[in-house]
């Protein structure tokens, strides 16, 4: 069926044993068939993205660090990350004009960041994590939803 | 940004209507992957649901803005689909990676994948349609 095919493409390659933004695209593809059968309604848009998408985010995560997923695909081209785009595309759109994250450094602010970490997909990327931090991606939000979908 | 529309299983030749009520028509296929030659009707029909996806997308991302997690009401009828995501994640438990050389991605991934299909496989059907939705048994 359909549906399913979509749900099994959305987790890696078992394959090639990766991951990459082609899987999390089919499981959003998934999402957009729920929608477009009326099984979801855009009233739970918003559930959509901060309780199934979060999870399904945190189940590759927890996926990729125990089976050793590669990134699948060449390093994306936006420099931010090799897994995955849609949480750097939503958790932004969460931080517009956000109180605490004011300046774009700020969020390499941890202790401020730590306090509010589980409320913002985008301080949940790996980006965020000290080992991941380098100076070429310094500031990504500067960047953020400016042509990003396009 | 890599184009989407190449990306994915997205099948050309499907013929949806958005209009519910529609569905008794519509055949379900096995998506497949298309390469990029394609005949000018589903090259038009990849552009038109490219853009319906893109319009998807966009508004998911719309209705979080300036929005926090904890401030999102779960929704009753995603429950099933969560609790889906929840068991797969489980499974990670009942699958612990093989003891191999770390150059590559561990094989137990194969295995986790066959068996998130194999607990999914009936539940999909029943969780995802949900019985709301019973009339979509076909799917």
């Amino acid at each position: 069926m359909e549906l399913v095919a979509y749900f099994s493409e959305s987790f890696g390659s078992e394959d090639k044993l990766v991951y990459g933004t082609a899987h999390e695209l089919s499981f959003v593809l998934l999402l957009f068939c729920l929608n477009e059968l009326g099984l979801v309604g855009r009233a739970q848009y918003e559930q959509l993205v901060h309780h199934v998408f979060v999870k399904y985010i945190k189940l590759t995560r927890k996926l990729r660090m125990t089976y050793s997923l590669e990134p699948s695909g060449p390093k994306e081209s936006w420099g931010l990350d090799n897994y995955n785009f849609l949480p750097f595309l939503f958790g932004g759109a969460q931080l517009i004009n956000n109180e605490i994250t004011k300046n774009p450094s700020d969020i390499h602010d941890e202790i401020a960041m730590g306090k509010i970490a589980d409320d913002f997909i985008y301080l949940g990327n790996p980006l965020f994590y000290p080992f991941y931090s380098s100076s070429s991606v310094r500031n990504p939000l500067q960047k953020k939803d400016v042509g990003l979908v396009g | 940004m890599k184009s989407k529309s190449e990306e994915g299983p997205l099948d050309g030749t499907l013929e949806l209507s958005t209009a519910s009520g529609k569905w008794e028509k519509h055949v379900f296929v096995k998506p497949e992957k298309k390469i990029r030659s394609q005949e000018s009707l589903e090259q038009f029909s990849r552009k038109k649901y490219f853009n319906y996806i893109m319009i998807f997308v966009t508004e998911l991302q719309a209705s979080v803005f300036k929005r926090c997690i904890s401030s999102t009401i779960p929704a009753e009828n995603l429950e099933p689909l969560m609790s889906l995501i929840g068991s797969l994640e489980n499974l990670i438990n009942d699958v612990p990676p093989l003891t191999q050389p770390m150059r590559f991605g561990n094989k137990a991934f194969k295995t986790w994948h066959a068996k998130a299909l194999e607990v999914s496989s009936p539940e999909t059907q029943k969780t995802l349609t949900s019985q709301i939705f019973s009339d979509f048994f076909w799917i």
